[in-house]
């Protein structure tokens, strides 16, 4: 499993090998948990894809899991020269240093990438202009690729080694490939050359001392990056050669670089002395202690394209198309559905005279049916007023109408009023009775102590409840 | 006059929002309206297009029980139907043991028929008449009661007066214009 954006690779590329250290942020500190060395049996970028296929195979192995790396070339790769700027704005010198970059590419503006180290705002106007290959550049991209590793920066390794020391000073890289110089000055690099080879680290220090000699104005601590292993005796000669206040560069606590206890064992074999610092300090500045002096993936020389449109008109514009269509949609839909309900109206329209044929028709069949399956429930009727007369009191009826299938009139006698009032209560009660009213009771006549009495009705049969499912 | 930042700042929220008002004003608010008009015109029309489709459905689910009911039982010759009448209330007086004076009524056209209407009227206990009316209100032919009228000869006996009209179908001819299958639907 990759890490998270905390972690990150710093690879030094040379002919033969890579170094690399896997640095994590943890807080204010930079934590170095793995440091390795990937030996290539041939040189690296002459088949880039392969080795970057090799290089994976040894990052899985060793328990790299970074997804980002920033890679650390050699002097020897580089071509570097201090310019000094005339008074003049940040633009203008832009211009300036575009220029003479083209002509460090002798002509050739596409061959070279070019980058500068240093502050064009600064009163001294002297930066560094540091130029790499563009097919070394692409070669390193296509070895990262291969390698499955996002890269996201690559300068030369002793700028970076030296970026980590802050102030003025002149540090010697020694490394496998070569011995390497760097000064700074003003807070910026003003010097990065190789000087000869490792092995003969007497010659390298003699040559710094004679650098640093015909460049007066140097100042500052005298630093040895030792990467090639030198015995301590050689190492002491070297020091008393360069300078007598000058010490060997390792990953100091006042740096807050810490060296994980586990990072050095296994993959670390075959590095000697400080071999791994370079890359150690290419993972903490990318990580954004310093910044990282150069960078031939982002120059400072590249032109910016300018955008036509800022982004808030972008926005605005985006805002504006997005209502109009907005508003084009809904425009679109009250037509949509005002068709639809036009074109429903047409169908109902061609549909009226069937229609008005249907409802004609149902209502001459409901009636037809009267004459069959819907007869007037006359029995039915009758039978209920039969169940409302009690068989064993004195009330009878004498006449009995039923008329337009529903309306009942029954006249009759009874020798009690209380009967006929009953008799009227629980025609009341019948669901199947409605509308009743006494409409008449009076005596019979002066030679009867009977009681006639009228009762109105409307007979309306409650259709039966369908049986209860079990 | 060049304006400071703030005052561009104001400038470009108060257009804005004189801008976004004068869209929902002259734009946006007229068209929701009109897409809610739209919307309840169009539930409208489905609901009243919906109901008219309804009716023809129950029309044709009416046709075809009335075609099981009539079963080509209403007869079109008024003679027939009325003969047809005749025989079946003298046949269930008979049954019933009642004596039968049956009187000729007008006959009217109503909801696409001609009705033969007569009035019965004879005497009879309870039973007879209870069996007279059974008879009639379970015939075969299209038969109806229209009213009825029962009434107590002399009291305290079970001697009644049934007087009652009672009515059949014909159906009437087609009208001018008339779908010819309009009595097809109604034989």
């Amino acid at each position: 499993m990759r890490m998270g954006s905390s972690a990150i690779l710093g690879l030094t590329l040379g002919d033969r090998g890579i170094t690399c250290a896997q640095v994590v942020a943890d807080g204010a500190d930079r934590v170095v948990k793995k440091v390795g060395r990937f030996a290539s049996p041939q040189s690296l970028l002459d088949k880039p894809e392969e080795a970057g296929r090799a290089l994976r195979q040894f990052l899985d192995a060793h328990g790299f899991d970074a997804g980002r790396a920033v890679v650390g070339v050699p002097a020897r790769w580089i071509i570097a020269q201090e310019k000094e700027l005339p008074p003049t704005d940040t633009a203008q010198a832009l211009s300036i240093l575009r220029l003479q970059s083209e002509r460090m590419s002798m002509g050739e503006s596409d061959s070279l990438v070019v980058d500068y180290a240093g502050e064009l705002a600064a009163a001294s106007h002297r930066v560094l202009l540091v130029g790499i290959l563009r097919t070394q550049v692409e070669r390193i991209q296509n070895l990262l690729e291969a390698a499955d590793l996002t890269l996201t920066a690559i300068c030369p390794s002793a700028l970076a080694t030296s970026a980590m020391v802050g102030g003025d000073h002149s540090m010697l890289h020694l490394a496998p490939e070569g011995a390497e110089l760097v000064q700074w000055r003003d807070g910026s690099p003003r010097l990065l050359r190789p000087i000869g080879v490792a092995s003969d680290p007497a010659a390298a220090g003699a040559e710094m001392r004679r650098t640093l000699t015909m460049r007066p104005g140097a100042t500052g601590e005298l630093l040895l990056c030792d990467g090639i292993g030198l015995d301590t005796s050689t190492r002491v000669a070297l020091l008393t050669r360069i300078g007598g206040d000058a010490h060997v560069m390792s990953p100091d606590p006042s740096l807050h670089v810490r060296v994980d206890p586990g990072a050095m064992n296994g993959a670390a074999l075959g590095l000697a002395g400080n071999a791994h610092l370079p890359a150690i300090a290419l993972g903490v500045v990318a990580l954004g202690r310093k910044r990282l002096p150069v960078n031939f993936l982002q120059s400072k020389l590249a032109e910016k394209k300018n955008q036509r449109f800022s982004r808030q008109s972008i926005l605005a514009a985006a805002a504006g198309v997005a209502i109009v269509l907005g508003l084009v949609l809904l425009y679109f839909t009250a037509q949509s559905r005002e068709q639809e309900a036009a074109e429903i109206a047409v169908q109902i329209e061609k549909l009226k005279p069937d229609t008005r044929n249907a409802k004609a028709e149902i209502d001459r069949i409901a009636y037809g049916r009267t004459f069959f399956n819907a007869r007037p429930p006359y029995l039915d009727c009758m039978r209920e007023l039969t169940l409302a007369l009690n068989y064993d009191e004195s009330i009878w009826v004498s006449s009995m109408t039923l008329r337009d299938a529903r309306i009942v009139q029954l006249q009759g006698r009874s020798t009690d009023r209380r009967l006929i009032v009953a008799f009227s209560e629980r025609l009341k009660q019948n669901k199947n009775f409605s509308g009743v009213t006494l409409t008449d009771m009076r005596d019979a006549g002066a030679k009867s102590s009977e009681i006639t009495f009228s009762i109105n009705c409307i007979y309306q049969p409650v259709p039966p409840k369908p049986a209860e499912k079990k | 006059m060049a304006m400071t930042q703030r005052e561009r700042a104001i400038a470009i929220v108060a257009g804005g929002v004189i801008g976004v008002g004068l869209l929902y004003g002259f734009v946006l608010d007229p068209l929701l309206k009109r897409l809610d008009e739209a919307d309840t015109l169009l539930a409208a029309n489905t609901a009243d297009r919906d109901a008219a489709l309804s009716l023809l459905d129950r029309k044709s689910r009416d046709t075809r029980e009335w075609r099981t009911i009539a079963n080509g039982r209403v007869p079109s010759d008024p003679s027939t139907a009325e003969s047809q009448l005749l025989n079946r209330v003298s046949a269930a007086g008979d049954r019933a043991g009642l004596k039968l004076d049956l009187q000729a009524r007008a006959a009217e056209r109503e909801n696409g028929f001609d009705r033969i209407q007569r009035t019965v009227s004879t005497t009879g206990n309870m039973s007879k008449l209870g069996e007279f009316l059974y008879a009639l209100q379970t015939s075969d032919i299209p038969l109806r009661i229209v009213d009825l009228h029962i009434g107590s000869r002399k009291d305290g006996t079970d001697d009644l007066s049934l007087t009652m009209s009672i009515a059949t179908l014909v159906l009437a001819p087609p009208k001018p214009g008339q779908t010819a299958s309009m009595s097809e639907v109604l034989r």
